[in-house]
């Protein structure tokens, strides 16, 4: 078993073309950082060799695409393609007024957790991704974005987006990441948000990799007195490490975290949420339901951290899952740094099986077990996607998982 | 129609039926009566395959067909209805979606098409109107929030959009007033039919008054061991069991 030395990346950087002193300084830091292992806390579960025991070269767009290759769109929104971290302006939608691309500012916030190596590679050797700024007041329903991932198994796309919300203003945004056009091998997603005083920022992930790439995916999101929501599905990854963060660094702010995670045969996802309150009268929920099926493990790891000036905080969390087959396993660990003393903060974790009587009451009436089983966790996921504001992505997260139940 | 022939049942490492004989003709209603431990629920949940009991001997004739090689599923296909003791609750499946699916599988193992949304509605209000639950509990969760005397009427509401050959009613008097007694016998008696039969497991007299049995069974420690007509449950309440059985 080798592990890399992250030094082999100093080389990529120099020959992209793209080096600043930024990115110069973000691979440094990554490499006196060294690369994580199982035997700290915040991986144990997660498989690292695909990532630690080979150099990625980064990601080329090599293939064309044509519009027809494309998946359908989910939403009625307007939609921007991406190859990579290339914009594809010739089969992307106009984005609505109020709705600007930028240019994105390369920096690592306070926000940012400084235990992940891979952040700091990721501003280091990144190729692209979407900046969106939000204009104050501007009331958008909502715009749809798919990154169609193109590389071979040994290439990696480090993609960085920002958006930032300017005050008072609201949006809904959907990233599908799509990784049937090549092979690529791995996807380090960096996704910073900022949402200012008054505004309120609905970001939907849909998360899967049918193709076998390995997934990192950070959501990070600065709240200024604003309101973030990140509804999540988490499904049909071979390896998959979903990291959520935010930081309420104004009174006032809000967040909600609603997400589901279906792990298969052989499937490890990782769900990690990091809730930093460090200004008072903040309130922020987790909510989150995991399904593993045989030989499957998911993991949910969350933080909940309240700073001792933060008082009045109301801090939520709960995660509940459900093991379908023997020799499936799941993983669950709140963790609460409570400083302040004026605080309403909960927290619950459950691991349990479907109800055996309400398997046979269902059979009883007819219903076959493996619709039975399918009832049962429909039912179960229910309630994360009743949390979603956008009909149509609850339709389309209801079929994926439907889809998801006859395949497994 | 159903024929139980030396029927031996374990759970766990107890014997529970110890040579049960049984026999239904199509158009009849069984009533099986018999102190606690004595069998009745595991007869019902021998019968409509509930997994845990275990038969050891004997064997089951369900329409010239073996039930015991019927899946719980397939029994049900086969006309099997099972009115639960303890209807279970299930968060997040509305009664509505719950039953169409159910009624839908059935007709699939039958060979019929599905019955679409808007008759099988019609069909569904219609029941439940004579049973006298109210429309909106339709579309609630099944069994959640629900009185136990509304859980027995909803377990009748599901008998009758099923259509069952062979209806099963494990103590579904059970904890129901008066009136709820008389609403649960009223939906019972209109699926009685020359072609289906009725077994109702029931400690208690007082429903054979509405819903009058051919056949009256005693069943203590694992096996019946008295047959009679409606007159023997009257003579069970005067005496006990011990005095009759």
């Amino acid at each position: 078993m080798r592990m890399i030395n992250l030094n082999e990346y100093k080389n990529q950087l120099s020959h992209s073309g793209a080096k600043t002193l930024a990115k110069e300084k973000a691979l440094a830091d990554a490499i006196n950082m060294g690369l994580p292992h199982a035997r700290m806390e915040n991986w144990r579960y997660t498989n690292l060799k695909p990532v630690t025991e080979q150099c990625f070269t980064a990601a080329a767009n090599r293939l064309k695409v044509d519009e027809k290759d494309i998946p359908e769109k989910t939403t009625s929104w307007p939609r921007l393609v991406f190859q990579n971290g290339t914009l594809l302006e010739k089969i992307s939608d106009a984005l609505p007024h109020g709705v600007t691309l930028t240019t994105r500012q390369d920096t690592i916030t306070h926000s940012q957790d400084p235990d992940s190596v891979f952040e700091y590679l990721n501003l280091a050797l990144t190729s692209g991704g979407l900046a969106l700024e939000v204009s104050a007041e501007a009331e958008i329903d909502g715009v749809e974005v798919l990154f169609l991932l193109d590389g071979q198994k040994n290439e990696a796309l480090h993609l960085r987006n920002t958006v930032h919300m300017a005050k008072g203003s609201e949006l809904s945004i959907l990233l599908n990441y799509h990784d049937q056009l090549g092979q690529l091998g791995w996807l380090n997603a960096s996704n910073n948000v900022t949402v200012e005083d008054g505004a309120k920022l609905i970001h939907y992930s849909n998360i899967k990799a049918p193709n076998g790439c390995f997934l990192n995916i950070r959501d990070t999101a600065t709240l200024n007195g604003g309101r973030y929501e990140n509804h999540s599905l988490l499904l049909e990854c071979p390896s998959a490490r979903h990291e959520i963060s935010f930081t309420t660094s104004e009174e006032n702010s809000e967040a909600l975290l609603n997400g589901a995670f279906l792990g298969g045969e052989g499937e490890t996802l990782d769900t990690i949420t990091n809730a930093k309150h460090i200004k008072p009268n903040c309130h922020s929920e987790q909510f989150f339901k995991g399904i593993v099926a045989l030989g499957g493990k998911v993991t949910f790891q969350g933080k909940v951290f309240v700073e001792k000036d933060a008082q009045k905080t109301i801090a939520n969390q709960s995660c509940k899952n459900i093991i379908l087959d023997q020799g499936a396993e799941a993983n669950v660990k709140p963790e609460l740094l409570i400083y302040a003393d004026d605080v309403k903060c909960a927290h619950g974790t459950t691991v349990g099986e479907l109800d055996e009587n309400a398997l046979f009451y269902l059979e009883q009436r007819g219903i076959s077990p493996v619709e039975a089983r399918g009832i049962l966790v429909n039912a179960f996921l229910e309630e994360v996607v009743d949390n979603i504001p956008a009909s149509e992505i609850q339709i389309s997260f209801r079929d994926e998982i439907t889809r998801w139940m006859s395949n497994s | 129609m159903l024929s139980i022939k030396d029927l031996h049942v374990k759970v766990g490492d107890t014997e529970i039926l110890k040579g049960l004989n049984l026999e239904i003709k199509a158009g009849e209603v069984h009533a099986i009566m018999g102190p606690n431990g004595a069998g009745k629920s595991t007869l019902a949940a021998t019968l409509s395959g509930k997994p845990g009991y275990v038969v050891t001997a004997g064997e089951i004739t369900f329409q010239g067909k073996n039930l015991l090689e019927l899946d719980p599923h397939e029994r049900a296909g086969e006309g099997i209805f099972l009115g639960f003791q303890y209807p279970v609750e299930i968060p997040g499946v509305s009664n509505m979606n719950f039953l169409r699916t159910a009624l839908n599988a059935q007709r699939r193992y039958k060979g019929e098409k599905d019955l679409d949304a808007g008759s099988f509605l019609k069909l569904l209000k219609a029941k439940a109107a004579e049973l006298e639950l109210p429309a909106d509990m339709l579309k609630r969760a099944v069994n959640v929030g629900f009185s136990g005397g509304e859980k027995k009427r909803n377990e009748m509401v599901q008998m009758s959009v099923l259509d069952p050959v062979l209806a099963i009613l494990d103590e579904t008097d059970s904890g129901l007033d008066i009136d709820a007694l008389k609403t649960v016998s009223k939906g019972i008696n209109t699926v009685r039919s020359p072609e289906k039969a009725l077994l109702l497991i029931t400690h208690y007299q007082r429903l054979l008054d509405y819903v009058v049995p051919d056949h009256v069974h005693i069943l203590a420690d694992g096996k019946i061991v008295r047959t009679g007509t409606k007159e023997l449950a009257l003579e069970l309440e005067e005496k006990g069991y011990a005095g009759v059985a």
